[in-house]
């Protein structure tokens, strides 16, 4: 939590949503974060995950760009963190009508994201060792 | 990673994607035949070092994931190099390949060490610039759909032959495929009292009018 507001002091925290994960967020110490930062506290109900559905959605969106990572790159399972993280990237530099056709890290950052610097995802790549 | 030395195979045959020095996509996948009659697609082709103890050999294999071991084939091996099998150990031109376990010749790799691999020259391979396709791009941002595609790259990169709105991506409709599950109605008893079903419940804190 403070790893999401830290860097971003324009734009405090206010509502926090999530699903009725009893133990993980409903616990007294969090609740004791949340109130003392001043953040008002969602949860849905027990069973109603649709109520969650922002989250729920970008699960799938999210496992599903992962998955056709890991089918065109051809690597094993021990590779889906990093197939994760890399759809996670992707998709905030990804236009989303969301967003209003704009990328997500355009909105945050107010500057179009550099794309120079992808590559295929499990593309051969070669390390420089200097010369000793 | 383990290997088996076959003598049945006619290719080598890894299904550990990291292992390959080159990596090339065959056009269309070979299908690679089992003992037991059934198939399964190899769909690339590349180049694997086999750290042995003194040296370190080559092979050209065929890349086909849904395998359980990868597979050496004595076959490919002897076109090149004399095999011997003595004492349940299996040697390449008298250095050591693999040893006998389980009924099976395994080959372990040897751990690599540094100063071997060094001085082995990969191969080159030059690459030449080439134009970013609207397939690579959609590759690259990692199967973004064709729609939101457009909005990115100039107009002039979809031509009117493309026009027709979805270009075909094997990837994308297999990664928005459900998994299918093979469901099969569990064993039933054949006899009386051959299955008993039983389920717990309690702690019931009232108790019942006979006390139990």
């Amino acid at each position: 939590m403070a790893q999401v507001e830290r860097p971003f002091p324009e734009y405090p925290m206010v509502r926090f949503r999530c699903d009725h994960g009893k133990g993980e967020y409903d616990n007294s110490l969090f609740r004791w974060i949340l109130r003392e930062s001043g953040i008002s506290f969602e949860p849905s109900p027990p069973y109603t995950q649709y109520k969650n559905g922002v989250s729920e959605r970008m699960i799938r969106t999210i496992v599903t760009k992962a998955r056709a990572l890991i089918l065109d790159s051809c690597l094993g399972d021990e590779f889906w963190v990093e197939v994760v993280n890399t759809a996670v990237y992707l998709h905030a530099q990804s236009p989303s009508r969301t967003v209003g056709g704009l990328t997500p890290y355009e909105k945050l950052f107010g500057v179009k994201p550099e794309l120079g610097h992808l590559r295929r995802f499990g593309c051969p790549a070669y390390t420089l060792i200097p010369e000793a | 990673m383990e290997w088996i030395i076959d003598s049945g195979a006619s290719h080598h045959l890894c299904r550990n994607r990291s292992l390959f020095v080159t990596f090339k996509r065959l056009p269309k996948p070979i299908l690679v035949y089992l003992g037991d009659n059934s198939t399964i697609p190899a769909i690339a082709a590349g180049m694997i070092y086999l750290p042995l103890v003194e040296r370190e050999i080559s092979i050209e294999a065929l890349f086909v994931p849904p395998l359980q071991t990868s597979l050496i084939s004595v076959s490919q091996l002897s076109k090149t190099y004399e095999i011997t099998f003595k004492n349940a150990i299996c040697f390449i031109e008298n250095c050591k390949l693999g040893s006998l376990a389980d009924r099976l010749y395994r080959f372990v790799p040897h751990k690599t060490n540094t100063s071997m691999v060094k001085s082995i020259t990969r191969p080159v391979e030059a690459n030449t610039a080439v134009l970013p396709t609207i397939d690579l791009w959609h590759q690259r941002l990692g199967h973004l759909s064709h729609q939101t595609l457009r909005t990115l790259l100039p107009s002039s990169a979809y031509s009117s032959t493309m026009s027709t709105g979805s270009l075909p991506c094997e990837i994308c409709v297999k990664s928005k495929h459900q998994r299918r599950f093979e469901r099969q109605a569990a064993p039933r008893a054949a006899r009386p009292f051959e299955l008993l079903h039983s389920d717990l419940c309690g702690h019931i804190a009232p108790e019942s009018a006979s006390g139990a």
